[in-house]
């Protein structure tokens, strides 16, 4: 059913692919339209994101905040750094659990794959503990895309 | 979440999942284990006790060896960890999916044309902005005019 890939790449880095049956003006259009974002970038069921803020533009302020409805919630600011429609995003975020976590450095393109898209999503953490950190918690609240294919890594291996 | 924040940190250093990939094939004992590692036994012991205090190894004595063996359960708590994150981010790319496939859609409020070759969307398009996201999430109630 999924074609869901993740996995982590050297000591700092987090890959993500994905494919959508759509081409990429859409999906890039999906990643940089807050009101478009905002109606799917929502983690867990019952969690919504009641503030979407995106300036699509070099520089331009990213803000989400994300509620459960039950007096829980946290945020996620960023900035964007480079934009190349429709094929590239590269921009910069964190958590704020409230504390900020450092900063993760994202690449995604998206590159025409039969009639859809295939979206790449490379992270880049500052060093191997801030990832493994990421991984541990940083997903707790089930946002951002970010973790590991352990099973790959550790328990498939065979000699 | 004590335990997979040790499981985590344990797996971001690459000799300490080499280890683990060694053992995946049989208990083995520290010996063994340092062989293939251009490493002292003291260091791949410093290694092991990392593993250990993270629940991903068990350690037994036999005599003066003492074998080692991966620890189902503390595996499968990060299985059950990652498969939970998965389940996040599918439900996400699966939101995705069908808002993509209502943007083809002529009836759907934003549907403009997205062929190739039509201009992306820049702040300030306003056929996609159905009142301001506050008071959409905020009002349950009064849904954007959609084809429903």
């Amino acid at each position: 059913m999924s074609n869901l890939t993740l996995k982590t790449e050297g000591d700092r880095h987090v890959v993500v692919t994905r494919h959508f049956a759509a081409p990429p003006q859409a999906v890039y259009r999906a990643h940089t339209d807050p009101a478009l974002v905002q109606r799917w970038m929502l983690g867990p069921e019952g969690w919504t994101m009641p503030v979407c803020q995106l300036d699509p533009r070099p520089g331009g302020k990213i803000r989400y905040e994300w509620s459960n409805g039950k007096g829980q919630g946290f945020y996620l600011t960023g900035e964007c750094i480079a934009l190349d429609p429709p094929h590239r995003i590269v921009h910069v975020e964190r958590m704020h659990l409230p504390d900020p976590t450092p900063d993760n450095h994202i690449e995604t393109t998206f590159e025409p794959d039969g009639d859809g898209t295939l979206m790449t999503m490379r992270m880049t953490l500052p060093d191997a503990a801030t990832r493994a950190q990421m991984l541990a918690t940083g997903m707790e609240h089930g946002m951002e895309a970010s973790y590991v294919r352990l099973e790959k890594e550790i328990l498939a291996v065979r000699v | 979440m004590q335990n997979l924040d040790s499981a985590f940190s344990a797996l971001s250093d690459p000799t300490r999942r080499a280890i683990l990939a060694r053992l995946a094939l049989g208990e083995t004992t520290v010996m063994e284990l340092a062989r293939p590692f251009e490493m002292s036994q003291p260091a791949i012991s410093r290694h092991l006790r990392v593993l250990e205090n993270a629940g991903l190894i068990l350690r037994r004595v036999e005599g003066s060896k003492h074998p080692c063996r991966l620890a189902r359960q503390g595996l499968d708590e990060i299985d059950q960890w990652l498969e939970m994150l998965r389940t996040a981010l599918e439900n996400n790319y699966d939101r995705l999916d069908h808002l993509l496939a209502e943007m083809k859609s002529p009836n759907h409020l934003g549907g403009k044309d997205l062929s190739p070759g039509t201009p992306t969307y820049h702040p300030g398009d306003k056929d996609l902005s159905p009142g301001t996201p506050t008071s959409k999430e905020k009002n349950p109630h009064e849904q954007p005019d959609t084809e429903d």
